[in-house]
């Protein structure tokens, strides 16, 4: 019998804001499903609710920043749950436009790191100050570390890739 | 319906799609001098832009008290966040305040790890936010309010 140590799931939804609660829904309905018939000894309810919260900030960012706003496009989210090492991995793409993250007004450059830029730039997010109390924005990539274990982009001419992590 | 799910997926993700979308994501009253948001639901990215168009009319209409009702709240984002620091800067240009009641459980954690609990006044209940804003030494002649709760 093979033991199966890794489930993937995928999940597309439109680029609206609107959409977004069916791709927390499919996260949350996951992850307690695969911890259920898995038994896996962790809270699927907390775990699901931090990568859904994580995956749901992403998604709002891609359609501000690589759509330009609610468009007609399609973001892909692919779960996967690896049992052996205990982590939940979700990957999104679009095909939007792709941007350099440490030329944003937010979080400071220095929050990203080039890890290397050929063929095309893969981009690691490290640590993330606090916003300001009274900050009106930036607080989604604030939460993304203090949710998840890693997140990295990966824009290319086509395709734009955001990878989630986390430990359970 | 345009969610595509391929692979194993669990029962339950189709059928929970779309619930509840034609339902209000708010509604306004006026209770006193303060104005009186409750919201219902998910309070995110897809409900800031008509929350801060009624926050914007409400300001321009003069009023400088408004409360948000969170009780009916179970998700919320940090675009719903970024939206209450910017009415409260609204409110405190106008001598007045922003104030919430009512967080659920979900929406409490995401104020306190984004350490927003300590810039916001939080009640638990709206009959205690509404003698908050009379309490306030802001307002000393504040009225009193008749309180529902």
């Amino acid at each position: 019998m093979i033991s199966v140590q890794e489930l993937s799931y995928e999940k597309q939804v439109l680029a609206q804001f609107g959409e977004l609660p069916n791709l927390r829904q499919f996260i949350l309905t996951t992850v307690a499903d695969v911890f259920l018939t898995r038994s896996a000894d962790a809270d699927a309810e907390l775990v699901g609710e931090d990568i859904a919260l994580a995956a749901h900030e992403v998604c709002a960012n891609i359609i501000d920043h690589a759509y330009g706003g609610e468009v007609e496009e399609l973001i892909s989210a692919t779960l996967t749950v690896k049992l052996s090492e205990r982590q939940i991995d979700v990957q999104l793409q679009d095909h939007g436009r792709g941007y350099d993250p440490q030329k944003l007004d937010w979080p400071p450059s220095e929050s990203w790191r080039l890890v290397e830029n050929e063929p095309s730039p893969f981009f690691v997010l490290e640590q993330v100050p606090e916003p300001d109390i009274f900050q009106e924005r930036g607080r989604g990539v604030y939460l993304l570390t203090l949710l998840l274990d890693s997140v990295t982009y990966h824009p290319q001419h086509d395709v734009n890739y955001w990878h989630l992590s986390k430990k359970f | 319906m345009f969610g595509l799910v391929t692979g194993n997926c669990p029962s339950g993700a189709l059928e929970l799609e779309n619930k509840n979308m034609n339902e209000p994501y708010f509604t306004t009253r006026v209770v006193g001098n303060v104005q009186i948001i409750e919201l219902f639901g998910r309070f995110d990215a897809h409900q800031v832009a008509p929350v801060k168009s009624w926050l914007r009319e409400t300001c321009d209409s003069g009023a400088n008290l408004i409360l948000f009702n969170l009780k009916g709240v179970n998700f919320i984002d940090t675009r719903a966040l970024s939206l209450l620091v910017t009415g409260m800067k609204w409110c405190q240009e106008a001598n007045g305040a922003l104030r919430l009641c009512g967080l659920q459980q979900p929406v409490q954690i995401i104020f306190e790890m984004t350490h927003l609990n300590r810039a916001f006044d939080i009640s638990a209940h709206e009959a205690e936010a509404l003698n908050s804003f009379q309490a306030s030494p802001a307002f000393p002649t504040f009225p009193t309010f008749p309180t529902e709760d």
